[in-house]
C-alpha cells in the first residue's frame, strides 16, 4: 500500500505540472472575460443613459453574460483538451526518447497493475480538482461582476440556470444529483479505462495491437450507444432510473474487464 | 543462480535467441560477449522480465520470475532510465522510496567516488556521467544479482577506469554479475567467466582463470578460435572490398 501511495503521489505530481498551469491560464482568461464583460455592460448602460432611454430596455447582467462568451467557453475546452491529450501522453511519454522511463516503472518491485490504477486515479483526482477549481472560479467571477456592474443591474443566477455550454460538458461539470454525478463520472472513467486498455494492447502487440486496441476503445462507445437505444426502445417497461442503473452496470463492467485485461497484459505481455 | 533455459526469441522472421542456455551463479562476474545483434540486450531484458519469455524459461534461484525479484536483481542499462529532468538526488530519493534494498550510505560513497553532484539534473550530464549515475542507482541496491548492459560503451578512458574499479570493489562482492560488453580488454582481468554467443546460442562458456593458467590463452584468443570460422565463412560469401 505504501508503494501504491508513493506511485500515486509521483504520478499526481507529474500531472499537476500540466494541470496547474492550465487552470491558471483558465483562471486568468475567465477573470479577464468577467471584467471585460462587466465593463462592457456598464458602458452600454452609460450609452443608454446618455441617450436618455429607459434602462429597463437592457436586461440585467448575470453569470450567463460571462459564460456565454466564446473565449470563456474556449478556456473550459482547454481544460478538457489537456485531459484528452494527457490520457494518451500519460502512457506514451514513458516510451519517449532515449531515457525510457518505462524500464524503471516496469522494474519497480510492486504489482504492475499499480501503474494502471495510479494513472487512472490521477485522472479521477485531477478531474475532481479541475471541477472544484472551476466551481470556485464561478463564485469569484460572480463577486467580481457584482462589484463592477452598476448597482441594481445585476442578477445573481444559480449555476444550474446558466445556459449549458455543451450539454455533456455541462452535465459532467454540474450534475444535479449524486446519482447523476456517479453516472456521468463512471461513464468518463469507463471511457478512460477502455482507452488505457487500448494503449496497453498496442504497447504489447505493436501494429496488430493498435488495431485491436482501437477496436476495443471504439467498441465501448458502440456498445454503449446500442445499449442506450435498446433501453430507449424498452422505455415503456423501464423507468429512467432503472435505465440509468443498467447503463451504470455496463460502465462498471467495462471498468472491471478493462482492469483485468490490463493486469494480464502488464504482467505477461507488455514490452519495453 | 539465474538459469536461462532454452529461450527462443524472434523479431518478425529474424531469430535472435535460438534456444539459448546458460547460468549466472552468485559470487562470480560473468561476461556475455557477442557481436552486434547477437541478442545480448534481448537476453538481459528477458531476465529482467522487460520482454516476456514466450518460449523457454528463466529461473531466479530456482523459481519463476515475480515482482519481488526486483529486490534481488538490479539492471544497469546503457542509457539513463530515470526522468531526464530529475536531479541525481531526486533519482536517489525515488529509488529509496520504492526499493527496500536501497542503501543510502553506499549511495553516498558511490556519489563521492564518482565525483557526482547530487544537485545536477540528469539531462545536463555527459554520457560518462550518465553511466556513473546508472551505476550509482544500480549498485546502491543490496541485491543478489547485477546485470549491466555495455557499461563501457562510449565512455572516456578515465571514466572507464573508474567503472572498472567498481568490479574489484566490495560493491559487487558476493553478487552474481553479468556484463555485456565489446570492450574485452577492459574486462580481461575483471571477469571470472565468459559466455560467448552468436546467432542466438552459446558457442562456448569458460572460466577465464582456468583457461589462462591451463592453456595460457586470453579471452581474445578463445574468441578468435570460436568466431574466426564464422568470419572466414563471411569472407568467403562476401569478399573483402579491397579484393584481398
Amino acid at each position: 500500500m505504501k508503494k501504491f501511495i508513493s506511485l500515486l503521489s509521483f504520478e499526481m505530481n507529474r500531472f499537476l505540472k500540466f494541470l496547474v498551469p492550465t487552470l491558471l491560464v483558465t483562471a486568468v482568461v475567465q477573470i479577464f472575460v468577467t471584467i471585460f464583460s462587466s465593463l462592457k455592460y456598464n458602458n452600454e448602460l452609460e450609452k443608454i443613459i446618455a441617450q436618455g432611454e429607459q434602462l429597463e430596455t437592457i436586461p440585467n447582467f448575470s453569470l450567463q453574460d460571462i459564460t456565454g462568451n466564446g473565449i470563456y467557453q474556449l478556456s473550459i475546452m482547454l481544460i478538457v483538451l489537456v485531459f484528452v491529450f494527457y490520457s494518451f501522453f500519460i502512457w506514451y511519454r514513458e516510451w519517449l526518447g532515449k531515457n525510457t522511463f518505462i524500464y524503471r516503472l516496469l522494474m519497480l518491485p510492486t504489482n504492475r497493475t499499480y501503474l494502471l490504477l495510479t494513472k487512472s486515479l490521477v485522472f479521477l483526482i485531477g478531474g475532481l480538482l479541475a471541477f472544484s477549481f472551476q466551481f470556485g472560479l464561478y463564485f469569484i467571477e460572480l463577486k467580481i461582476a457584482e462589484w463592477l456592474v452598476m448597482d441594481g443591474h445585476y442578477t445573481l443566477l444559480n449555476i444550474h440556470n446558466v445556459q449549458p455550454l455543451y450539454d455533456l460538458v455541462q452535465s459532467l461539470l454540474f450534475p444535479t444529483t449524486l446519482f447523476q454525478f456517479i453516472s456521468r463520472y463512471s461513464f468518463a472513467f469507463a471511457a478512460l479505462m477502455s482507452l488505457f486498455v487500448g494503449i496497453i494492447i498496442e504497447r504489447s502487440f505493436g501494429l496488430k495491437g493498435l488495431i485491436i486496441g482501437a477496436s476495443y476503445f471504439i467498441g465501448f462507445f458502440v456498445l454503449y450507444a446500442l445499449l442506450d437505444s435498446l433501453l430507449y426502445s424498452a422505455s415503456f417497461i423501464l423507468r429512467p432510473s432503472q435505465e440509468a442503473i443498467i447503463m451504470m452496470v455496463y460502465q462498471f463492467l467495462v471498468i472491471g474487464i478493462s482492469t483485468f485485461i490490463s493486469h494480464l497484459l502488464l504482467k505477461n505481455k507488455i514490452k519495453i | 543462480m539465474i538459469e536461462v533455459k532454452d529461450v527462443y526469441k524472434k523479431y518478425g522472421k529474424k531469430k535472435v535467441l535460438n534456444g539459448i542456455n546458460f547460468t549466472i551463479p552468485k559470487g562470480k562476474i560473468s561476461s556475455l560477449i557477442g557481436i552486434n545483434g547477437a541478442g545480448k540486450t534481448t537476453i538481459l531484458n528477458h531476465i529482467m522480465n522487460l520482454l516476456p519469455v514466450t518460449s523457454g524459461e528463466i529461473l531466479i534461484d530456482g523459481e519463476k520470475f515475480s515482482p519481488k525479484d526486483y529486490e534481488k536483481l538490479s539492471f544497469i542499462p546503457d542509457a539513463a532510465i530515470m526522468l531526464p529532468e530529475m536531479k541525481i538526488r531526486e533519482a536517489m530519493d525515488f529509488m529509496q522510496e520504492f526499493y527496500d534494498t536501497w542503501n543510502e550510505e553506499r549511495a553516498q560513497e558511490i556519489l563521492t567516488f564518482f565525483r557526482l553532484n547530487e544537485k545536477d539534473k540528469i539531462n545536463t550530464l555527459s554520457k560518462g556521467n550518465v553511466a556513473k549515475v546508472n551505476l550509482l542507482l544500480g549498485l546502491s541496491l543490496d541485491v543478489d544479482y547485477v546485470l549491466m548492459d555495455e557499461p563501457f560503451s562510449g565512455i572516456d578512458i578515465f571514466t572507464r577506469e573508474q567503472i572498472a574499479e567498481v568490479f574489484t570493489s566490495y560493491l559487487v562482492e558476493d553478487k552474481g554479475v553479468l556484463i555485456t560488453t565489446h570492450e574485452i580488454h577492459e574486462i580481461e582481468f575483471l571477469v571470472d567467466r565468459v559466455i560467448l554467443m552468436d546467432e542466438g546460442i552459446v558457442l562456448r562458456e569458460f572460466n577465464v582463470e582456468e583457461v589462462r593458467e591451463n592453456e595460457g590463452r586470453s579471452i581474445v584468443d578463445i574468441m578468435r578460435e570460436v568466431y574466426m570460422p564464422y568470419a572466414d565463412e563471411l569472407n568467403h560469401h562476401q569478399p573483402n572490398r579491397l579484393g584481398k
